[in-house]
């Protein structure tokens, strides 16, 4: 395994073994792996920062996160070692925490290698190796334990430990105890492993090629080329995103990601939306095509609207409106240009889509806003909030009707309904 | 070892107080030198042009840099006339936005000329005048004090004992020296980045935390390196900031098609020798997360050079435990970390050690 898988892999356990109370396979096993994947946890919400004041802040956030402030030393001490931040002290106190943790390269590289530093156990490492043997295909649960190089007593605090937390799950198929991780899972479990053992030899090369290239047309000779692919968008496995644009409507499938909640979810939704509509720009536009889609994607990162517009914007980004992450700009002379709305979400959607562009894998997909926020603002922790905004299902509508929905969602966008 | 009084070194040092109160990042005494070829295998030869007793530069945080160059007399036996149009080339050579001409006593012509030629003139009265409005008399760190600064000159270069010839690792570091004298602002400003790595690199080995004229080395090294980093985010913020590492690139390699030739090269020599030699130094990754970070906080990179200069001031030479004050105002803590991931990302690119900034490091 890659470092960078392993420092996903052990954010993984971390994030899904949160919520698990103190247990002692999970706490005296897999100590190493959760204090890795807390620090990629806290790092993940640090990336950004240059520097935070005091220890108030990054106690709350920690402990919004996970992490007790027990644990916190020693979370930030592994990203001292790594070089992500380093502490500034005064009396023994926390004076400030100067960040580096690296925007454009992954810093989960770091990570994977200082859990190897760290001496995992066999435990551990038949843990982490498993769940990336999980992310990529079902397994029968003897092969998973065979493979996993284990003794059974072993492999029963590893299951344990996994199942807890939701990491792995165990399904009977055909007579077979199959196991799968719901992390890999986008929808419903059974299409998922009834695809799997249609195609069991080809489920990785599939997973490989979604990680590989986020928003895969389904027009890409790669789809038809891979039976298993085109099946699982057939049978509702992996659910296309449509983009109506100037040249007709295309759709995108991603990589599968589970375990998230329901607010995460959303976030997702909106990141899959944006980067389907970049691949558009890509692939299928009618004038000019993007070629750099990271340099798109910070552009409306950072300025929330594009340097020009363009004849194709207003219908290539209407998903966008329908999720409610902009709206269009008319620029005059049937230009279009998109206007993003700054929100919390919003950026993070962007944050994520950025991610799923350059590094196929989208970790953020886990960031706690309300702990972000928390890092933002000079008062410490402001506690949760309740609204979110929810995903509209996708309507099939004629093109003229979609262009009606958007210039009217535009208009409440503006604040202009009001008034008519 | 002391070098011959400088009489116009009080107001060469006034007037850097002065514009580093006004945002600038101040070397003086920048000297203007050519190099020509030898012909093939003999090398080049330096030949000194003039010198440039006061530059000022800073960045803004709109990564817009600005310069200012000055001449600063004091003797009888100097052509106020000729230094003037001396200064108007210096300040186009240098890009300069404006340009002091600082005299002890001004002739009536002379400050009828220099508004012509786009130039400043201070005597001595006016310069003490502007330094008490704008609270330069009272500025707390010693940028002025001509002994303070003579301390400071005499850790510069290496020593060689009368009669004993130059060691081999002297050599080694009398060629950084050089550079930093006289290179860094010869060559081509792209190439600034890459080629400061590589002297350090190749004195990595003999720097050491515990030798004055080392650390002094490395903080003007440091500074370098902010500098020239401050120069590709000019660059990556004129293109629109938008795709950092690819503009940063760009920059570094001397423009789009330069860089496509680079990497072409690149390609041919994996082909022929079958070794994967990529273009990009393993360090670069690293340098180019700090460009990110100094983009995304302009306000705080704006602060750099003057917190890393003015740390070397106070916390190295005068060992003060709390970072420096450059204003009245409220601390810039951005730039102070910054100017701490600066010098660390500094070390780390370089293989110097990271002790030559323990002061900073504590800050």
């Amino acid at each position: 395994m890659d470092n960078v898988q392993i420092g996903l892999r052990a954010q993984d356990f971390h994030e899904s073994l949160r919520f698990v109370g103190v247990f002692g396979p999970k706490d005296v096993n897999f100590k190493r792996t959760l204090l890795i994947g807390k620090a990629a946890c806290l790092a993940m919400h640090l990336r950004g920062l240059l520097y935070v004041e005091g220890s108030t802040q990054i106690e709350y956030v920690a402990a919004s996160l996970g992490i007790s402030s027990l644990e916190l030393p020693a979370v930030l001490r592994e990203l001292e070692e790594v070089d992500f931040l380093s502490i500034v002290s005064s009396d023994g106190e926390i004076k400030r925490i100067d960040c580096r943790v690296p925007e454009f390269r992954s810093g989960y590289e770091d990570l994977g290698q200082r859990w190897t530093q760290l001496k995992p156990t066999v435990i551990e490492q038949a843990g982490v190796q498993s769940l990336d043997s999980l992310y990529k295909t079902p397994l029968v649960l003897s092969d998973l334990q065979s493979g996993a190089g284990i003794s059974p007593a072993e492999f029963s605090i590893l299951a344990d430990v996994m199942k807890s937390g939701q990491l792995l799950s165990i399904q009977p198929v055909d007579g077979r105890q199959i196991a799968y991780t719901p992390l890999a899972v986008d929808g419903n479990p059974a299409a998922y492993l009834q695809w799997a053992k249609r195609f069991p030899q080809e489920v990785q090369a599939v997973t490989d090629t979604l990680i590989g290239y986020q928003g895969l047309s389904i027009a890409d000779p790669r789809v038809h080329e891979l039976t298993a692919l085109s099946d699982a968008i057939a049978t509702g496995v992996l659910m296309p995103v449509q983009v109506n644009g100037a040249t007709g409507a295309q759709k995108f499938v991603f990589a599968p990601k589970g375990g998230l909640q329901p607010e995460e979810r959303t976030i997702l939704d909106k990141a899959r939306a944006v980067v389907a509509c970049v691949r558009y720009g890509q692939g299928f536009s009618k004038g000019r095509r993007i070629k750099y889609p990271r340099a798109i994607l910070d552009r409306l990162r950072t300025y929330k609207c594009f340097k020009h517009g363009h004849p194709d914007l207003f219908s290539q980004y209407g998903l966008l409106v329908e999720n409610l992450i902009g709206h269009p700009v008319d620029e005059g002379n049937g230009r279009w240009n998109f206007q993003v709305h700054d929100t919390p979400e919003n950026m993070k959607a962007l944050d994520i889509a950025i991610d799923m562009v350059e590094h196929g894998e989208s970790p953020a997909a886990h960031i706690d806003l309300e702990a972000q926020k928390a890092l933002l603002s000079s008062s410490g922790y402001l506690g949760p909030l309740s609204t979110r905004p929810k995903l509209t299902t996708e309507p099939i509508v004629s093109t003229e009707t979609r262009t009606e929905i958007i210039r009217q969602m535009a208009k409440i966008a503006r604040g202009a309904a009001l008034h008519e | 070892m002391s070098k011959a009084v400088d009489l116009d070194l009080p107001l060469k040092l006034r007037l850097r107080r002065l514009l580093f109160l006004q945002g600038y990042w101040t070397p003086i005494e920048v000297e203007l030198s050519h190099y020509h070829d030898l012909g093939v295998g003999a090398g080049m030869k330096r030949r000194s042009l003039t010198d440039l007793d006061v530059l000022g530069i800073k960045f803004d945080p709109l990564f817009i840099q600005h310069r200012v160059v000055a001449d600063c007399k004091s003797g009888r036996n100097v052509s106020d006339a000729n230094r003037l149009f001396w200064l108007s080339g210096v300040m186009g050579y240098f890009g300069a936005d404006e340009a002091y001409f600082v005299r002890s006593k001004l002739d009536r012509h002379i400050r009828a000329v220099a508004p012509k030629m786009g130039l400043r003139t201070l005597n001595d009265s006016e310069l003490g005048a502007v330094e008490k409005s704008t609270g330069a008399d009272a500025f707390q760190l010693p940028l002025a004090d001509v002994g303070f600064h003579q301390s400071v000159r005499d850790l510069w270069g290496i020593q060689v004992a009368g009669g004993s010839k130059i060691t081999a690792d002297q050599t080694r570091l009398k060629k950084v020296y050089s550079y930093l004298s006289y290179t860094y602002w010869y060559i081509e400003r792209y190439r600034n980045l890459l080629t400061l790595v590589g002297h350090f690199e190749s004195i990595a080995d003999l720097l050491s935390p515990q030798n004055e004229r080392h650390v002094l080395l490395a903080y003007t090294g440091a500074a370098r390196f902010a500098h020239s980093l401050l120069e590709v985010a000019s660059f990556v913020a004129s293109m629109g900031a938008s795709d950092i590492p690819q503009y940063a690139r760009i920059y570094l390699y001397g423009g789009p098609l330069a860089l496509k030739d680079k990497e072409r090269f690149f390609e041919l020599l994996q082909k022929a020798t079958g070794i994967s030699e990529p273009l990009d130094p393993a360090w670069l990754r690293e340098v180019i997360e700090l460009l990110g970070r100094m983009v995304r906080n302009p306000v705080g990179a704006a602060e750099i050079l003057r917190y890393l200069e003015s740390i070397y001031v106070w916390c190295v030479r005068l060992n003060m435990p709390t970072p420096p004050a450059l204003t009245s105002g409220a601390p810039n803590t951005s730039g102070l970390v910054l100017s701490k991931d600066t010098a660390v990302t500094f070390a780390k690119s370089t293989g110097i050690s990271e002790d030559l900034f323990a002061k900073l490091k504590l800050l």
